[in-house]
Parts: C-alpha cells; structure tokens; sequence
C-alpha cells in the first residue's frame, strides 16, 4: 500500500462538505480520473449520511487508501446499522445510499455495528481506470 | 452551502452550491410555491458542485407532485449530477428531462 490518512468528523450533518474536501483532496493527490472522483465523492458520501443519520455514533472515521491497483475508503462509526428494507409504497422513494454505492465502487463491503458489538464499517473499493488487478491487500 | 435564486425566463430555481443532506430540506421549500402554482420547472445546476440521493429525493419527489401540470427541466448539469440521473434512470421518469 502507498499510503493511508484518516480523518474523524463529527456526527452532524455540517460536517459532510468538509468531508468531501477531504475526499476531492485526496483523489486529486491520488491521480484519479474526474469520473472516478466523482463516482467515490458520490458513495462515500452516503456511507457518511448513514453514519450520521442512523448509526447514533457520535462521530465517525473515513480512511483513504491508496492502493497501487485501486483506491479504498472505509467509513467507521462507533454506532449500529441499521437494518431496513425500505419499500417504496410504504415509505415513499428513498434508502437509495446502499444501492448507489454498490452501483458506483468496484466492490462494497459491509461490516454490521450491533448494539452489543457497536461499530459499523463500509469498505469501498475503486479500481483505478488503468487497473483491472484485485487491490494488492 | 446552497444558494437558491428564482429565475422568469424560464421559470424556475438557480442553484449554487451542493445539495446534501443540510441544504435539501431549503430547496424542498423553495421549490414548493412553484409545485403548486404548477407549469414548467427549470432547475439550472451549472453552479451544483455536489447532489446526493437525499437531494435526487427532492428531485423525484417535485417532478412526482407535478405530474402531469408539468415537467421538471434540469438545464447545465455538471458531471455529478449527470452520473446519478445515469445511474438512477432518472431521465426514465415521465415528466423530468435533463438538457446536457
């Protein structure tokens, strides 16, 4: 791994432009393409929704990794997730943040905060444009 | 940070800024008064650095209360909002349409 740097943000909605300096930063100093920028801003920020509006943490990490192969961010809260299947004649649209992250990283992984092990964490990965190799881990 | 001008021609809302979670709730008010008087909506997005789902919410929601008394027009999309309405069909919803 070239590098990894971490910043932690309260748990307000105020906090989430500052997050996404961090992560238009970050992606500038990692060479990435517009569309890839784009596309990481557009997920990470709705890990960090979620962590603010549901997990109850007080705050929460987000880790930028710079992989030789593909880029990686994990947003970490301390708080639980919560688990809903939203369904649309009930609730109206929303409870897009999940499938839009699936639909913009390479991969989504996500690691449950419970009330008894709290803590909830979302790993995504961007392969850069030029690589197709698995992240060297 | 979202500023919200109201435009004549057309009629509608210029937005600066980003619309996430803190500013969506602004524009569902200001876009309110103009659901209700009904016709067409233009939302010009040149100055919309950011546009989360919350704010596609607000999106949906307008074009869905306006129905068939008229289209939401969205006009200079940057980069971000024309890879969410990719990824979420958006340009499927009857009344919205997206001038690029």
């Amino acid at each position: 791994m070239k590098g990894s740097i971490r910043r932690t943000f309260a748990a307000t909605v105020e906090v989430l432009p500052e997050v996404r300096t961090f992560l238009r930063e970050r992606a500038a100093a990692s060479g990435l393409t517009g569309e890839a920028t784009e596309d990481l801003l557009l997920a990470v920020s709705e890990a960090c929704a979620n962590a603010v509006l549901h997990s109850g943490s007080e705050d929460f990490e987000v880790e930028w990794r710079d992989h030789a192969s593909a880029i990686q961010v994990e947003v970490r809260d301390r708080g639980t997730f919560r688990r809903r299947v939203r369904v649309a004649s009930v609730e109206g649209p929303g409870g897009f943040g999940i499938p839009l992250m699936t639909a913009l990283a390479d991969r989504v992984e996500i690691s449950e905060g419970t009330a008894t092990d709290p803590g909830t964490r979302v790993r995504l990965t961007k392969r850069r444009a030029d690589a197709m190799r698995a992240p060297d881990e | 940070m979202l500023e919200i001008a109201a435009t004549e021609h057309p009629r509608g809302l210029r937005l600066t800024g980003e619309i996430d979670l803190d500013t969506a709730a602004q524009l569902t008010a200001a876009l309110e008064p103009q659901v209700v008087q009904g016709g067409d909506l233009t939302l010009d997005l040149a100055g919309v650095r950011f546009i989360g789902s919350t704010g596609v919410q607000v999106l949906i929601r307008t074009a869905e209360s306006l129905a068939d008394r008229g289209r939401l027009v969205l006009v200079n999309p940057g980069r971000g909002v024309r890879r969410l309405v990719e990824v979420m069909g958006l340009d499927r919803l009857e009344n919205l349409e997206v001038r690029t």
